[in-house]
C-alpha cells in the first residue's frame, strides 16, 4: 500500500526503517472508484493526495460548461489544489478519478506534524516544490510560445503513459486545443 | 469529496438502528457489511424503499469497504471487534472508527488494535446528534 510512495520519497531523501514506519502513520489510505471525486468546486481542498495506483485529473469548468484540464496524475504523482489546501479558501477545481484509484491522503495538520517528526520530509517536499515549479514554467511557456504539435510532442516526450489511458478530448483540453485540432496534429505526425 | 461511511455489522440490531437514523443524511454514501448476505440484501431493499435516493450499497469485503470509507461504524458483537480490527487496521489510519455499544464504554481492544485511527464510542441513541457535515468530520 505504501510501496510507491516510499519508493518516491527514497529517490529524493533516504529514510531509515523507523522513519518509514513513522511516515506511514500520517497518511490516510483511500480508494476511489472511477468517476468519484476527490474534490469538487466550492469545497475546501483538505488533502494533498499521492497516487499509489490509478489515474486522476484536475479541471475547472468555464461559464459555457467547457472543461479545462489542468493536470493528470498517474501512479507516483501528487495531486491537489494547493492554493485551496494552503489558504483554506474554496477551490475552483474538480479532481476526479478516471480509473479505480488508490490514494494516500495527508491533511494540513498531519503534513506539518510529519515534517516536525521526520525533518527529512521537509527536504523531500522542497524538492517536489522545485520540480513542480519547473514543470509549471515549462507548461506555461509551452502554452504561450509553442505550436499545438510541439506541445503534443512535449507531452509524448514526457512518457508518462497518460496518452494511452486518457480519452483524446481530455488530452486536447489539457493542451488547450480543440479535439479536431488534436486529431489533425496526430494525423500530420503519423503522415511524416 | 462526498463522505463514505462503512457500517460493519449492518444487520445487527444496533447496525440496523444506526442505518435508520443515518440514511436520510444528505450527501453521504453508505457501504453495508454483514456475513449474513440474505439479511443484508433484505436490509438494503428496506432502506432503499424507506429512503429513496439514498446511496446505500451492500458489500462483501470488509477491508475494501473500510478502505473506501472515511468513517467506519462498528456494530459487530464485542467478541468480534478484535478480529474486525485486525482485518481493517492497514486501511483505517487517520480515519474515524465509531464504536457503538449499549453502555458507551470505550473499547481498549480497538484503541490498542487501531492506534492510528480516531476511536469514538457512542451509545446507540447518541448517533442522532452526530454531525456528518464536511466541516465537522475529521479524517
Amino acid at each position: 500500500m505504501f510501496e510507491v510512495l516510499l519508493g518516491n520519497i527514497n529517490k529524493k531523501v533516504s529514510l531509515t526503517e523507523k522513519e518509514q514506519e513513522l511516515v506511514k502513520t500520517f497518511f490516510i489510505p483511500k480508494k476511489l472508484r472511477r468517476k468519484q471525486f476527490l474534490l469538487q468546486e466550492g469545497e475546501v481542498c483538505q488533502y494533498t493526495a499521492f497516487v499509489e495506483k490509478g489515474l486522476l485529473r484536475s479541471y475547472n469548468v468555464d461559464e459555457k460548461g467547457h472543461e479545462h484540464v489542468l493536470q493528470f496524475a498517474v501512479e507516483d504523482w501528487w495531486i491537489a489544489d494547493l492554493y485551496s489546501f494552503l489558504t483554506g479558501e474554496p477551490s475552483g477545481y474538480n479532481i476526479d478519478a478516471l480509473e479505480d484509484t488508490e490514494l494516500l491522503l495527508i491533511n494540513g495538520s498531519s503534513y506539518e506534524a510529519m515534517m516536525e517528526a521526520v525533518p527529512k520530509m521537509e527536504r523531500y517536499f522542497r524538492i517536489l516544490t522545485q520540480n513542480s515549479l519547473v514543470a509549471t514554467q515549462r507548461r506555461l511557456s509551452g502554452n504561450i510560445s509553442l505550436s499545438a504539435e510541439e506541445n503534443y510532442k512535449q507531452l509524448i516526450a514526457g512518457n508518462t503513459g497518460i496518452l494511452q489511458r486518457v480519452p483524446q478530448h481530455m488530452i486536447a483540453s489539457f493542451l488547450g486545443i480543440a479535439p479536431e485540432t488534436l486529431s489533425r496534429v496526430r494525423r500530420q505526425m503519423t503522415g511524416k | 469529496m462526498k463522505k463514505t461511511i462503512a457500517i460493519i455489522g449492518a444487520t445487527e440490531p444496533s447496525g440496523k438502528a444506526a442505518m435508520m437514523q443515518l440514511a436520510s443524511y444528505p450527501g453521504i454514501r453508505f457501504l453495508l457489511l454483514s456475513p449474513d448476505t440474505t439479511a443484508l440484501t433484505s436490509l438494503t431493499q428496506t432502506l432503499h424503499a424507506s429512503f429513496p435516493g439514498a446511496e446505500i450499497e451492500p458489500m462483501t469485503c470488509t477491508r475494501d469497504a473500510s478502505w473506501e470509507a472515511d468513517i467506519i461504524l462498528l456494530t459487530v458483537p464485542e467478541k468480534e471487534e478484535e478480529t474486525v480490527a485486525q482485518l481493517i487496521k492497514e486501511v483505517v489510519t487517520g480515519k474515524i472508527v465509531i464504536h457503538i455499544n449499549e453502555t458507551g464504554t470505550p473499547s481498549d481492544v480497538l484503541q490498542k488494535a487501531l492506534p492510528h485511527s480516531i476511536i469514538e464510542t457512542l451509545k446507540p441513541g447518541e448517533l442522532t446528534g452526530l454531525s456528518l457535515t464536511q466541516s465537522n468530520m475529521r479524517g
